[in-house]
């Protein structure tokens, strides 16, 4: 009977009683959802907090990578008809026999003997090449126009012509070709020129398509 | 009746002359408020007010603690939902596998041809301009072009040959000056030679 009355909450209709009682359920209030319950859900709520930043951040950055893509895709969509141009005025490698075999027709349809072919690697962008010819120097210019036009980014140094008594001109071209080694790197590593733009009207007059 | 409180009435009257015995001893008013004790615990409305702010507080704590939960709840579905945006701008990505790849090699290869591009290419102009002016009987045994000058040793049977070329090689307004550096007649071949510089705009 004693239990049952307890368990009636009698004793709670005596304030004094009533305020020890609540005391006590206060107490075991704060131990369990003060302590055990809101202490470790402000922790998980903090955690997450920060997660929800760091991932939102993340997502802000991939969703910058995914419309850097785009934008990147479009530029090569325009340059599609020219990106095997560029590739070739600067491939990856100094490709010399490349040039040598472009140049070497040259020189015959000008009817110019090539003498000496000397190249030289000055550093790991550019091969200095040094042409010497026997010819007529009343080509030389058109010569060296074909040298300056041919499907290699050249530069065109120097130009020398000496009369050579016995046959004929003695023409010496110093021309710098360009390569440019980029190993492919991690297809999606954006470090470096993420947000470099390619001037596309540039390059399309520069490099026109073959058929233009 | 009232005979029975004599006593006490006696005793009121023997109080004052003991010095020693303590106040609370002596209090013998008959004004109650003055034996009133200050224990809030015996005061009923502080005792409801407390209980009242206990039984709000027993409430109140499972109120925040659940609302942290429902927070905690919401924030456990954004980051969901955020990993699940992650995994799906992840695989969007590599829709483009080569693309930024070939991009950068695009911009150095344009910064190249740009810089190459901004050199100024005289060379055959400079060579067709030179050949051109060369007068009847006047031939070049020396030539050499770079940048915007062009260093020249002209054979040439008389020194009226050579002002003929200076005067059409400066008809070009390309040519901006013609210094003449050395003449020599070769007396073997009774021929002129004759060392120029030409320099063009």
């Amino acid at each position: 009977m004693q239990v049952l009355d307890f368990l009636k909450l009698k004793y709670l209709s005596e304030p004094r009683k009533a305020l020890r009682f609540y005391l006590v359920l206060a107490f075991i209030d704060l131990l369990v959802f003060g302590f055990f319950g809101m202490h470790l859900a402000m922790a998980a709520y903090t955690e997450k907090k920060s997660e929800i930043s760091l991932l939102e951040s993340e997502v802000n950055e991939l969703e910058k990578k995914k419309f850097s893509l785009i934008d990147m895709d479009a530029e090569l969509s325009r340059l599609s008809p020219i990106l095997d141009r560029i590739n070739i005025a600067i491939p990856q490698t100094p490709l010399v026999q490349e040039y040598l075999r472009e140049t070497s027709s040259i020189f015959s349809s000008y009817n110019i003997l090539l003498y000496d072919f000397i190249v030289d690697y000055p550093d790991k962008e550019s091969v200095t090449v040094r042409i010497r010819l026997l010819g007529d120097v009343e080509k030389l210019p058109e010569v060296v126009f074909a040298l300056e036009n041919t499907s290699r980014l050249s530069d065109i140094l120097e130009v020398k012509a000496e009369d050579n008594k016995d046959i004929s001109y003695l023409m010496d071209i110093s021309v710098k070709i360009y390569y440019l080694d980029d190993l492919i790197r991690d297809p999606l590593d954006f470090e470096g020129s993420t947000n470099a733009k390619i001037d596309t009207e540039f390059l399309l007059k520069e490099l026109k398509p073959a058929h233009e | 009746m009232l005979e029975k409180l004599l006593p006490i009435q006696k005793n009121l009257n023997e109080q004052p002359q003991n010095p020693d015995s303590s106040p609370e001893e002596s209090n013998t008013s008959p004004n109650l408020l003055e034996s009133f004790k200050d224990d809030f615990f015996e005061s009923y409305s502080f005792v409801n007010k407390a209980t009242l702010i206990l039984k709000l507080f027993i409430l109140i704590l499972p109120g925040v603690f659940f609302f942290m939960l429902a927070l905690n709840d919401a924030l456990d579905r954004k980051i969901m939902a955020l990993e699940d945006d992650k995994n799906v701008l992840t695989d969007e990505l590599f829709v483009y596998p080569d693309v930024q790849a070939i991009h950068t090699s695009v911009v150095l290869r344009e910064q190249i041809l740009k810089q190459v591009n901004e050199k100024e290419h005289y060379a055959p102009a400079m060579l067709d301009s030179i050949i051109k002016s060369l007068p009847e009987g006047v031939s070049i045994k020396n030539e050499m072009v770079q940048g915007k000058t062009a260093s020249l040793i002209l054979l040439s049977p008389g020194p009226l040959n050579v002002a003929s070329f200076i005067t059409n090689v400066l008809k070009d307004d390309f040519a901006q000056e013609v210094s003449i550096l050395s003449a020599n007649l070769v007396m073997t071949q009774n021929i002129y030679e004759i060392e120029l510089v030409v320099r063009y705009r």
